[in-house]
């Protein structure tokens, strides 16, 4: 049995396949993410790093090579094996939310245990227990467009929880949260990661939410071109890390442009 | 302009295709009302007019059709809405935006037009047929050259005035919102002026609703009692939607069903449609229950119920047809939905069941609770001797077809918008 709860070899996505259009957007990439993990993906816009998590998590399906999750590799599951191992495993938090407008805040957050067949009974109190841990309870009659940005993300939030999922995969989760609300949100997610043991994998372009991660992987041009690890330092020496990979990047960037 | 107007026109075939449709329906039967209301038999003058209830029936069609093409255009612009801010933000002025609105609705419309009259040409036969063997009439329809003037007038009326909607859509909206196609929910009640419990209101509008029915069969044969009821049975039912059957969903969504993910998801669809359906359901009963009260007053003058019977035949279609195209506008913004319930676990085949129960208890509830109405009308006429059996039955079947047909358009639109990438 494998040490990772997530392992990728040789990932290779190309968009296009057998058209004039053809496009490489990972090359074949290695990766492997430990139980309990909080790994940062950053790099520079068509990096890869969307396609890179959406890959990794089952949402789109890699051209070549080997994605494990939990030790079952997705490509060898069903439709049917990898919705529900999307319910019982990943819990997903998007920039945009993502929670359904037809539905009141409570039936959004419901949603993956109507999935896991949970009783009624459950589903109530544990709706209400993990709504009223993120400090939305009073929400759970409104629908996700009666709510503001920050609202919305802590009801995302507790969907992507609520199923005690292994991994939660985060996607620029703070892009559209202001920063009072981004700061509650990465105090949420490290919480997580510190108590519950919850492997985070999360997409960000900023050094200052990167520096919440244990761990830092660069994507630039489909490959993973550095990898950051926080081991002893502080996290404001993790930032200033971060902050110089970030700045190479950019002069390399400038020379290349003189 | 034109040629940019052309070109949206062919990327977006398949909605300028069911656009183009409702200008052949609307045009045709617009024409046909035309023709029977000025032809001597009617005499409908519109100036110093000489027979009300036929001026009245005309206009209610007229009116009609002119919602619908309003709801077709609503549907053919809304996804445009991406296209018009690009326009937007590249420096193009509203009225580019104008003009380019009205290229695309004037090309469907005159491509739309000679085929409606053709059809409606082709109607013609069939209503003298109907004329002569049904209602003993010796009267004959013929062509009126001014059908086809006002017919033409009213819906280039119509695409104006819906360019100008469109036009203010874009100005009110910004950038941002046109871009992102979100929608604003709104919404709208009539508050009680004191305060009543939820089970009270639920008895009110209960009895509202049903007490007129129990009414219909003992005043039956009068149409301004059957006209007074409906009203007080609309009402009851506005209030019996949001304050009976909404809650009941809330119920089954979150009590009873909880732990069953397709009905969680298709009923919580299904309440959101009942609400922005609410005004379509009401004007379908209403419009109904007019032409059978109009239908009433008219009979045994052949002419007249002839009009009555086809402007419940027409109204049926395109209130059918606005419905199916509220629905669409409502489904273009279901693909980020969907996306986000596949994102969730829910699974190809549980998204294609979550469709077919949507639409199908959709039509249903729409069907069964007009019906519900419509047939104790039907049955309080019946009753009276006011209707024979067999032009019951031709009218329950006439307002039954058309709502099965737009439902399976909507089930097969539905279902090509989600799964298909390149809709």
């Amino acid at each position: 049995m494998s040490d990772y709860i997530l392992e990728v070899k040789k990932l290779k996505k190309i968009y296009g396949l057998h058209t004039q259009n053809e496009f490489e957007a990972l090359h074949d990439i290695d990766f492997q993410v430990k139980l309990g993990e909080f790994i940062c993906i950053m790099g520079p816009s068509g990096s890869g790093k969307s396609t890179f998590i959406n890959n990794i998590s089952t949402i789109d399906m890699p051209t070549s090579g080997l994605v494990y999750i939990n030790g079952t590799e997705i490509r060898t599951m069903s439709s049917n094996e990898i919705g529900k191992f999307r319910y019982q495993n990943l819990g997903f938090i998007f920039q945009d939310f993502n929670l359904l407008d037809t539905h009141t805040v409570y039936e959004n957050i419901a949603m993956p245990l109507s999935l896991a067949k949970v009783s009624s009974k459950e589903i109530k109190e544990r709706v209400q227990t993990i709504a009223q841990s993120m400090n939305i309870d009073h929400l759970l009659k409104k629908y996700p467009y009666q709510c503001s940005g920050g609202q919305k993300q802590r009801a995302a939030i507790c969907r992507a929880l609520i199923g005690n999922p292994k991994i939660i995969i985060a996607d620029e989760p703070t892009g559209n949260l202001d920063s009072v609300n981004s700061q509650e949100l990465l105090n949420i997610l490290k919480q997580l990661n510190e108590e519950q043991k919850v492997t985070i994998i999360m997409v960000s372009h900023d050094a200052m939410i990167a520096s919440y991660s244990s761990r830092l992987i660069y994507i630039k041009d489909g490959i993973i071109e550095q990898t950051l690890e926080k081991g002893q330092l502080t996290q404001e020496e993790y930032f200033q890390k971060i902050i110089e990979l970030n700045s190479k990047e950019y002069q390399g960037l400038l020379k290349n442009k003189c | 302009m034109l040629k940019s107007a052309l070109r949206s026109i062919k990327d977006d075939f398949s909605r300028a295709l069911f656009y183009w449709l409702t200008f052949v329906l609307t045009s045709m039967f617009m024409f046909l009302f035309f023709n029977l209301s000025y032809s001597d038999m009617v005499g409908v003058t519109f100036i110093n007019n000489r027979n009300d209830m036929a001026t009245f029936t005309t206009v209610l069609v007229i009116g009609i059709c002119m919602i619908v093409i309003f709801f077709a255009n609503d549907f053919y612009v809304k996804k445009k809405s991406k296209e018009l801010a690009v326009r937007l933000v590249c420096g193009g002025t509203y009225l580019q935006i104008a003009l380019y609105l009205l290229f695309q609705t004037g090309i469907l419309f005159l491509l739309a037009i000679p085929f409606g009259i053709a059809l409606a040409f082709l109607c013609i036969p069939i209503i003298n047929y109907v004329l002569t063997i049904f209602l003993n009439s010796q009267s004959q329809l013929y062509i009126q050259w001014n059908a086809i003037l006002s017919t033409t007038i009213i819906i280039l009326f119509e695409i104006f005035w819906c360019t100008f909607l469109n036009l203010g859509y874009a100005y009110r909206s910004s950038i941002k919102t046109l871009m992102t196609d979100e929608k604003t929910n709104i919404s709208f009640s009539i508050p009680f002026p004191f305060k009543m419990s939820l089970k009270v209101k639920q008895r009110i509008y209960m009895i509202m609703f049903i007490g007129p029915l129990i009414l219909f069969y003992f005043n039956g044969n009068d149409p301004k009692s059957i006209l007074f009821f409906s009203i007080v049975g609309m009402i009851g039912l506005y209030g019996c939607i949001d304050d009976v059957v909404i809650p009941v969903l809330n119920y089954l969504i979150r009590d009873k069903y909880a732990n069953q993910h397709i009905k969680v998801a298709y009923l919580g669809f299904l309440r959101n449609d009942i609400l922005m359906m609410k005004k379509n359901i009401i004007l379908l009963i209403v419009s109904a229950i007019l032409l059978l009260a109009i239908l009433i007053s008219s009979l045994n003058q052949p002419m007249e119920e002839m009009l009555a019977i086809i402007s419940f035949i027409v109204i049926n279609i395109l209130l059918s047809l606005a419905v199916m195209f509220k629905l669409s506008t409502e489904i273009v913004s279901r693909k980020k939905i969907f996306h986000s319930i596949e994102r969730i676990g829910y699974m190809h085949q549980d998204q294609k069941k979550i469709i077919k129960k949507e639409v199908l208890s959709l039509y249903s509830f729409i069907g069964c609770v007009s019906l519900f109405y419509i047939l104790n009308i039907f049955g309080a006429l019946y009753i009276h001797h006011l209707l024979n059996i067999y032009l019951l039955m031709c009218m329950i079947v006439s307002f039954v077809v058309p709502l099965l047909l737009c439902g399976i358009a909507s089930q097969v639109y539905y279902q090509r918008l989600i799964f298909r990438e390149d809709l």
